[in-house]
């Protein structure tokens, strides 16, 4: 490269406008209508399966007056599991949430528009579905001023990204926290690593490398579910079951578990791609339960400054895992997250994380405390917006084997969402005569 | 089912299993038996290091077991950390001991459905889908440390009871953890004294996978020297789980009799062996390790995973199988006691 559009510093300042995130950043304190003079924050759950749970009982567990008073899910048995599971007394939480859980089955909520009951009961809104309703979902809890914890990515498609964007905006004009289940912005390994690729440590960043290379995750196959139902499924509940392998609820592996990796990318180069061009495809996992996802994608993306990105991710048992990132500067490299080696091979920096706390414990410690504080210092969503984006324009790369750039992509009105929310309702694939969905073609698949 | 009632109801058969009927010691030698039972159970036939190996029917993985006499031995030890003390000698009946740390071949057998085979060796009823499994994990637990003849890791000590089970269904012979006090043992390949491991050179480093030599990776399984007794990676490489509850002063206290320190609560629990990762220190035969729910800590989920922890991927296990096999109402038994069924 003969010479670079932008140096890091230069890129610094013009990306200033791109990532909006407070992250940990201090604000001054602020008196805020929104706010009231309380010691109990009301906490509500959409979206009660095991990571919602979780989620929840994280919030309950942060050292703050929290308590929760309301549940919502598509599906009442998930409502039911999930408040049995948190006021399970033999869990290892129970002492955490002894005294705080108060949800009277008037205000355990199912169905599509569970949701719109829910958000009026409480202040602080946990979002943890399907990633396919998080622009629902975050719009109308930050239309009704709530602040909001909700797990990644945003949104399945580009009109979700805008959505979610725009409300981002409202929720940033209203001070109202936000954070976002990338937890890696909330552990030290990454923070204190990021912290000094930032301040130059081995110089300006050329390329990055992320990966989630791995086995793959749970499959709920239809036959399973319509055992255990008794019944048979409407093509819509199956789908919400099993809703790793459709686009509308999941986005694809791509977007919905190699975001994390993506996302690291973003933070370490302080902006979002230009572009990307890539391949993917399926070959192992291929049966009718694995709806319409790819198993393996390859993107390359570019950045403004002529940085690349290489992103591979992959759901095959037997193969080389990697889960990690690494990045390549003028002056030295970072080849693991904790780690900066010099150019020399001297060591800069080696994080010791023996005594690291669990980031998702964190994100929800450092949301609470500033919910109780009556601080605003979190604006998580745009950046939860512009990762989910980064994944999007990846997928769309490798389903349509074209080089697409962020801004066409980020403009496509292409949506994937279904037309009505509903279980009798038809989802947008459905599956052919021998039961199997379609899948992308590269070179036919139309994208944006 | 209460699980104190049926805890207290089912200890006095369960100790049945632990306990070994009749047992003596033969002379040194090198007999194989494969694939099936000793054709005398509780005979003196067999001699310390001797090896059976059992096939997992449908496939062609093969676990190979040492023989380790029924006898007293020496355990713990009066100069060691505390939870060590003190030096005593246990009787233990005979037993057949992994001679390896059960393989990722193996569990994933076990592990994924579409690997399994309706194939038994027996004539019991069997179906690859009536079986319980690991559900699949959202990041591998092992983080890629294993693989084709590496340990299979990071399990919850239930998994691996799972597996002991469900290997027993399918080849007839009934396999479980070891107690601590049979780690220990076969560990020290019966020694009174010398409770750390060397190769051929004098040297820790051949005969175990540890800090120093491992490249802070999971290697394959019997890749260095095995101990006097024929048993590999005893210490390093996994740690492995074993079937007692953990208690600081266990050899003050448990019986001298087949000691097994029955679980009463999850956690603590006791592992042992060190692990590739672990000073040299942590290798000794002797040296006891509690396990702990941080195993789980970054499992965002609720419930969190009982087949899985998220944060132990130095652990794994091997199993043994009890010279005397026991009878099919206490194997039912244990089973149920110790899968908290």
């Amino acid at each position: 490269m003969s010479s670079k559009p932008f140096s890091r510093r230069k890129f610094v300042k013009g990306s200033a406008a791109v990532v909006g995130s407070l992250m940990a950043s201090s604000v001054p304190r602020m008196a805020s209508a929104y706010y009231d003079v309380r010691d109990e924050i009301r906490i509500g759950l959409i979206g009660c399966g095991g990571r919602g749970t979780g989620a929840a009982v994280q919030a309950l567990s942060s050292g703050q007056n929290v308590k929760l008073v309301a549940m919502a899910d598509a599906f009442a048995d998930q409502v039911e599991d999930s408040y049995g599971n948190i006021t399970n007394p033999d869990a290892d939480h129970s002492e955490a949430v002894a005294g705080r859980v108060d949800v009277p089955p008037e205000h355990r909520f199912s169905g599509f528009d569970a949701y719109k009951s829910l958000i009026p009961l409480v202040d602080v809104v946990v979002i943890a579905t399907p990633p396919g309703f998080r622009p629902i979902h975050f719009e109308a809890a930050v239309a009704a001023d709530k602040h909001v914890f909700m797990e990644k990515p945003v949104a399945t498609d580009a009109a979700g990204v805008r959505r979610v964007l725009a409300a981002a905006e409202r929720a940033k004009a209203k001070k109202l926290n936000v954070v976002v289940g990338l937890q890696r912005h909330y552990e030290a390994r990454y923070r204190t690593w990021v912290e000094r690729m930032h301040h130059g440590m081995i110089g300006d960043i050329v390329m990055a490398r992320v990966y989630w290379n791995s086995g793959g995750v749970w499959v709920r196959d239809r036959k399973s579910l319509e055992e255990k139902a008794g019944r048979p499924l409407t093509e819509m509940e199956y789908q919400m079951r099993n809703w790793y392998y459709f686009n509308w609820l999941c986005g694809d592996h791509i977007v919905e578990q190699h975001i994390h990796n993506l996302d690291v990318g973003n933070w370490v180069k302080q902006g979002v791609p230009v572009s990307a061009q890539g391949q993917g495809g399926r070959l192992v996992r291929t049966g009718p339960d694995h709806g319409q996802i790819f198993d393996h994608h390859y993107v390359e993306y570019e950045y403004a400054d002529g940085a690349r990105m290489i992103s591979q991710c992959r759901h095959m048992p037997d193969t080389t895992y990697a889960v990690t990132e690494a990045f390549h500067g003028t002056n030295g490299t970072a080849p693991r997250p904790g780690v900066l080696v010099s150019a020399s091979g001297y060591s800069l920096y080696d994080h010791d994380g023996k005594n690291d706390r669990n980031p998702y414990q964190v994100e929800h410690d450092e949301l609470f405390s500033a919910i109780a504080a009556g601080e605003y210092r979190y604006a998580d969503a745009e950046n939860g917006a512009h990762a989910t984006m980064t994944a999007i324009l990846g997928r769309m790369a490798t389903y349509s084997g074209k080089k697409l750039t962020w801004d066409e992509a980020l403009a496509s009105e292409r949506t994937i969402m279904p037309d009505r929310y509903a279980f009798d309702a038809t989802p947008p694939v459905v599956p052919d005569e021998t039961g199997h969905y379609p899948v992308p073609v590269p070179g036919q698949t139309e994208v944006l | 089912m209460n699980t104190t009632v049926s805890m207290r109801a089912t200890a006095a058969i369960v100790q049945v299993l632990v306990l070994g009927l009749v047992s003596s010691c033969a002379a040194p030698g090198t007999a194989v038996v494969t694939d099936g039972s000793p054709s005398v159970a509780g005979s003196a036939r067999y001699a310390a290091g001797d090896v059976r190996t059992v096939r997992i029917p449908g496939s062609d993985v093969q676990l190979s077991f040492v023989y380790v006499p029924g006898a007293s031995y020496t355990v713990g030890s009066n100069d060691g950390p505390e939870n060590e003390q003190p030096e005593r000698s246990v009787y233990l009946d005979a037993y057949w001991v992994g001679q390896t740390e059960l393989t990722d071949d193996a569990w994933s057998l076990f592990r994924f459905p579409d690997r399994d085979s309706d194939s038994t060796a027996t004539d019991v009823a069997y179906s690859v889908d009536g079986v319980s499994r690991p559900s699949p994990p959202y990041e591998d637990p092992a983080f890629g440390l294993s693989g084709k003849g590496k340990p299979a890791v990071g399990m919850t000590q239930w998994g691996a009871l799972h597996f002991a089970r469900w290997f027993s269904t399918k080849t007839g012979v009934f396999t479980r953890l070891p107690t601590e006090a049979e780690w220990e043992v076969a560990c020290r390949a019966g020694g009174a004294h010398d409770t750390r491991p060397v190769g051929g050179d004098g040297q820790l480093s051949g005969a175990a996978w540890y800090r120093e030599n491992s490249n802070d990776i999971l290697h394959e399984v019997a890749t260095l020297a095995p101990n006097a007794w024929g048993i590999h990676d005893m210490a390093g490489n996994a740690a492995e789980w074993t079937l007692d509850q953990y208690q600081v002063d266990a050899w003050a206290v448990v019986d001298a009799d087949n000691p097994w320190r029955k679980p009463e609560k999850l956690h603590p629990r006791t592992v042992r062996g060190g692990a590739y990762d672990d000073s040299a220190d942590a290798l000794a035969c002797t040296r006891r390790l509690e396990s702990s729910l941080a195993w789980k800590r970054r499992d965002p989920q609720i419930p969190k995973s009982f087949w899985w922890n998220t944060d132990s991927p130095f652990l794994g296990f091997r199993l043994i199988i009890p010279d005397a096999a026991p009878a099919s109402d206490s194997v039912e038994a244990f089973w149920q006691f110790v899968l908290g069924e």
